[in-house]
Order: structure tokens, then sequence, then C-alpha cells
């Protein structure tokens, strides 16, 4: 069927680039099959195990598991909640520092650049490793590391928004003599406002996301319970838990976009 | 015209919002029953703590650079498997490809219900499915991503201008067609930008994966801080560490040549 269409390149053939583009990834993909033990047998055994532990989903759930199930999930979301406000806290001044045109020295912008880099760089689950080895089991680590990741990216993203605010704001108001501190608070970042509502509504997304696997590694959250019931196949409970994961996202993804929408079209007086 | 047609001055509400998101957090710090005195008082034992990193054991460098390749490859196939599902599914959640609105919702809910599965419970499944492993890790980061990628395609396909759909139809083209003369080529630019963040992304997850025997890295250094190796972990951290920063800056910079 591809052969007989007539491509827009001068002798009607697929683009050189195009059929690179499939033949290349394939390639990788057939060279590096080995190393994650990709193949038929272990692909077709499967199936059948699927089908399975999908059999084993339609049973009645355990209505005396949800009270615990509901504390969890709140517990979940206030974990998300928390750690989200304390990264804003944490990473508004950061941000500032690490925007071109607010930064008060190039080294001090190079400097936060990196390290906000370097704080990102590593996923949610090792810093709470990290931080369940030392403060002990509970949300306190997770709090924290999700809000230790949450300050590179919110960093990062608040400095963009600052670097591409109009010039012309903050010339008017240093014309009028105004410091360097007045033009940041008066000239940058109310500009930057709706692009920091966007960001955010990302960031909660992505932290709630994250809150709920945090309990794996014991830092609190929906996330122990589910690695537990499916360690010991509980079926009745992973089939609540994973249904109230998604119930949970799919409202906070409907409601961002309700509140997207409105922040953009300058329903919301936020300054 | 008088000075009392204009409308009046907005209120300023930024007072109210402030204070109400803070009694929500004294509300939510309250029921947590989380102590953050203690930080404070354990900043000492912190430094204390950290210092155990201090001296990176690079003893197993072959077998932590083995796993490390591992978890590349993993996330490269997770990205490629959920490259393919997505550019699969997003024509039908794109509304001026999708052939009706019915299968255009639940080509939307599909995309909506895989991405809402976070993929370590995705690979605890996996994994309790088809043994221990990379293959199930694999499996999970793509069903996962591929929710997302399916989104982004969808989104892009939608903002292309109507114009080159119609010029394709009226020379009589076919559902296929427009997507590979119509949609790819005008959203291009912004679809690689969406897989090599999805990249990113995997990578990461990758690096995590090994916590519930999917493969990769992460068994490594859960099993390292489990035993109180803080040497080994410190070297494993470093690794993983390096790794994501390269593959971040590679990233960034087929964005730039690409821009």
């Amino acid at each position: 069927m591809t052969l007989s269409w007539y491509w827009p390149t001068p002798n009607g053939k697929p683009p050189l680039i195009a059929v690179l583009s499939v033949i290349v990834p394939l390639a990788v993909l057939l060279l590096t099959a080995s190393t994650v033990d990709m193949s038929y047998n272990k692909i077709f055994y499967a199936i059948p195990r699927m089908l399975d532990f999908t059999k084993n989903l339609w049973v009645m759930p355990d209505w005396h598991y949800v009270p615990q199930l509901a504390k969890k999930m709140l517990e979940t979301v206030e974990m998300t909640l928390l750690a989200t406000a304390l990264a804003i806290l944490l990473s508004m001044p950061l941000g500032v520092l690490a925007a071109k045109n607010a930064s008060p020295h190039p080294i001090i912008f190079r400097i936060t650049r990196d390290l906000l880099s370097f704080i990102r760089a590593l996923p949610e689950l090792v810093w709470a490793l990290v931080f369940v080895s030392a403060l002990g089991l509970g949300p306190l680590p997770g709090i924290m590391a999700l809000s230790l990741v949450t300050v590179g990216f919110m960093g990062k993203f608040i400095a963009e928004s600052i670097e591409v605010v109009d010039a012309k704001a903050i010339e008017g108001l240093e014309s009028t003599g105004c410091t360097k501190f007045q033009s940041i608070l008066y000239a940058m970042l109310p500009q930057a406002v709706p692009d920091f509502i966007g960001s955010l509504l990302y960031i909660l997304d992505h932290n709630l996301r994250a809150a709920s696997i945090l309990g794996l590694v014991g830092a609190g959250g929906i996330g122990y319970d589910m690695v537990m019931s499916m360690r010991l196949f509980n079926y009745e409970r992973i089939g609540m838990i994973a249904l109230s994961i998604y119930a949970l996202v799919t409202l906070l993804d409907r409601l961002s976009d309700v509140f997207r929408q409105k922040a953009l079209g300058g329903i919301l007086n936020v300054h | 015209m008088s000075i009392k047609t204009l409308p009046s001055r907005p209120h300023n509400l930024f007072p109210l919002w402030l204070s109400l998101a803070l009694a929500l957090l004294w509300l939510i710090i309250w029921d947590l029953d989380v102590a953050f005195q203690d930080l404070v008082y354990g900043i000492a034992d912190m430094g204390e703590y950290l210092s155990r990193y201090g001296a990176p054991n690079f003893s197993n460098m072959s077998s932590y650079l083995h796993l490390m390749l591992q978890t590349l490859v993993t996330a490269f196939w997770g990205t490629t498997l959920a490259f393919i599902m997505a550019a699969t599914i997003a024509p039908y959640a794109a509304r001026q490809l999708t052939p009706n609105p019915v299968i255009y919702r639940i080509a939307r809910e599909l995309l909506n219900f895989m991405r809402a599965m976070p993929d370590l419970l995705l690979a605890l499944i996996f994994v309790s499915s088809m043994g221990l492993g990379p293959l199930p890790g694999v499996l999970a980061l793509s069903v996962h991503t591929a929710g997302f990628l399916g989104k982004f395609f969808a989104e892009n396909m939608e903002r292309v201008p109507a114009g080159k759909y119609e010029a394709l139809s009226a020379v009589g083209a076919g559902f296929t067609q427009k997507i590979v003369f119509a949609a790819w080529p005008s959203m291009l630019r912004e679809s690689v930008g969406n897989v090599l963040y999805i990249f990113d992304r995997n990578v990461r997850m990758a690096a995590v994966l090994g916590l519930v025997g999917a493969g990769g890295i992460g068994l490594e250094l859960h099993d390292a801080l489990r035993l109180f190796k803080y040497n080994q972990a410190s070297a494993l951290i470093i690794i993983i560490l390096i790794t994501i920063v390269a593959i971040d800056n590679l990233s960034s910079w087929i964005r730039k040549v690409l821009n």
C-alpha cells in the first residue's frame, strides 16, 4: 500500500531521512533485545498469566478496607499539597536568582542554575530511599523528597517564565528610578504569574502521581498498601486501590483543565 | 460620560486566597502529624548521616555499568513501544482526523486510563505475571507513557491548520494518507520534543523500576541502602546522576539543533 503512494519528493519515493528514521531505531531495538529479555517465548508465556490476573481482579471489593483506603488516599493528597506548597516557598527566591534578567550577578545565576539541575536530576524515589533511611518510615521523608525534586523543577520553570517577560515594563519602572528588587517585585513577577500557574498545575499533577508510589519505599501514602496487597495477592484491594488512584488522577486532570482555562481567560484575579 | 459609568476597580483577592491556603496547610500538617521541629534538632545528626556517603566505593563498577546500560535500554525500548502505541491511537483521539465521535471518546478515555495508572503499579502487575527482569519494566513504561505521548500527539494533530487536512481530502487522500502527509510533517518538531521529554522521564523511572523487581539499577541501590552499605549507595547515586545529566544535556542539544 505504502509503495503505491506518490510521495511529495522529486522521484515520488519516500525521502531517505524518513526511511532512516524507521530503520535505525528498529536496528537498535533488535540489537538490544537480549539486554531486556525481550523474546517471543516470554511474551506468549505471559499472556495466559495476564488473563488469569485480570480474571482474579473481578471479585467483590473488600468493604472493610474502605476507611483505611480513604485515609491513605487523603494522606497521599495531603503529602502532594504540602510538598508543593513547601516547594513554592523555596523555589521563589531560587527561581529569581536563576533568571538571567533578575539575578544579581552572573556567577550567582550560574551557581543557582546548576544547583537546580542537580536537585532535579535524581528521581523522587531515590531521594525518598535516602530520606527514609535517614528519618525512618512515615510521610515526612516522602514530603521532603517530593518537595526537593519539585524545587528543582519549579525553580527552573519560574526562572524561565521570568526570563521571557516583556522588557518594556522593566524599563518603565527603571526610568522612574526603582531598585532592582522593586523591578523584580512589580514588573517581572506579575507578568510571570500566568505562566507560573500553568507550571504549578503541571507540577501538582506530577506530584500526585509521584506521591501515590512513594509508599513503595515506606515514605507514606497509598503506595505501601499497593505493594503489600500485590505481594499478598489481595486482589480485592488491588482493584480498589488502582481504581481510586485512577479516579483521583482523572479528577485532578479535569480540574486543572478547567482552572487553566479560567486563569488564561483572565477571570482569575490573582494580583 | 460621567465618571460613575466606569467599572469599579477589581477586588484584590490575593490576601483571601493566601489565608485560605495557609489554613489548609495548617490543617494538613495537623492531620499528617509531621514534626518539622525534629528536622531542626536533627541537623547535627544529618551532617553525620551524610558523611557516611563520603567515600563512594566503585569496586563493583563493571556490574554497576552493566545495570545502568540495562536501565538505559529499558528506557529506550519503553519509549519506542510507547511511541508506536501512541502514534497508532493518537489520530483517533484528534478531533479533525477521528472517523466518528464515539471512537474519539473511546480513544481519549483509553489514553486517559493509561496515563492514570502509575508505572510502578503496572510494573508490579507485569512482574507478577511474567517474572522478574527488565521485560515487565519495558511494558509498564510503554503502557504508561503511551498515554502521555498519545495525548501530546493528538493535541499536536489538532493544532495543525485545518486547511492541510482539507487540501488532502480534496485530492482524495484516505485516513492513513492524511496522517502521513498532513499531520506528521506539520507536527514533527513538537513531537520530537515530546518524545525526548518522555525519554528523559523514562530514564529516571527506569532507574527506580528495580525496586519492584523490574530490572535496572534501582534494586542494587535499594539493597545497598537496606544493608547500610552507604559507600556503594553513593557510588550508585553518582552513576545514576551522571547518566541522567548526560541524557538531559543530549536531549536539550538535539532540541536546540532542531530549532
